[in-house]
């Protein structure tokens, strides 16, 4: 009971992070401001995955422990029954490992974009930025 | 079943991860921001690591915390450190 009051109260406290994050990337000007909370918004977000594919009866990592090597290389349908009855589900956490490669390439590219933003027009609030007229 | 005192801990590192991200939308300083969202990438790890995703906590603790901050360090070189 008091275990799934827990789960639930960091599945809103993540909810409300995601929240609050597009709330700053709207509202704030500052261009690395922005890219901070984008960060957030990322994290956010792979850990609310982590949170739809776990159970809270699992105990172990989605390892497999194996044991001999004919254990470990053909094991049969029974122990691999009795191994996903207590580990998590794997496959949020092999995507996530995906999201935070792309994510890294996307906050390297962007950042790029804003230092020649800052180099070029001497300020990095988007609304002080002014197109020049022709 | 996962035992009660690692979900207090989560639940106390995703209320702190809550309270940092409103503490940077706030902030003025952008320096303090990139070095309060280490700290709030930091809770997430400990989340993680209680999730049983350790695989996630080494790869967070490296990119979240090193390199995310080096890089937005990098960015906030070329324009101005405070807002407004």
């Amino acid at each position: 009971m008091i275990a799934e009051a827990l789960f639930y109260l960091i599945v809103f406290a993540v909810g409300v992070t995601i929240g609050v994050s597009i709330y700053g990337i709207i509202v704030r000007p500052h261009i690395v401001k922005k890219l901070v909370l984008l960060t957030i918004l990322t994290d956010a977000a792979n850990v609310m995955a982590v949170l739809f594919g776990y159970y809270l009866r699992a105990i172990s990592p989605p390892v497999y422990p194996g044991g001999s090597l004919e254990d470990f290389a053909f094991p049969s349908s029974a122990q691999l029954r009795e191994f996903s009855s207590i580990s998590v589900d794997p496959i949020p956490q092999v995507l996530i490992v995906t999201a935070i490669v792309i994510g890294l390439a996307e906050l390297i590219f962007l950042s790029l974009v804003a230092y020649n933003i800052g180099v070029n027009y001497k300020t990095l609030m988007i609304n002080k930025l002014e197109v020049e007229e022709e | 079943m996962t035992p009660v005192i690692i979900l207090l801990l989560s639940a106390f590192s995703a209320v702190m991860a809550l309270i940092a991200t409103i503490k940077i939308v706030y902030e003025r300083d952008v320096l303090k921001a990139i070095i309060i969202s280490g700290v709030e990438s930091l809770f997430y790890s400990i989340i993680l690591a209680s999730f049983l995703a350790p695989d996630l906590l080494i790869a967070y603790i490296a990119v979240g915390l090193g390199l995310n901050s080096a890089i937005l360090l990098y960015a906030l070189r070329g324009g101005e450190r405070y807002e407004e």
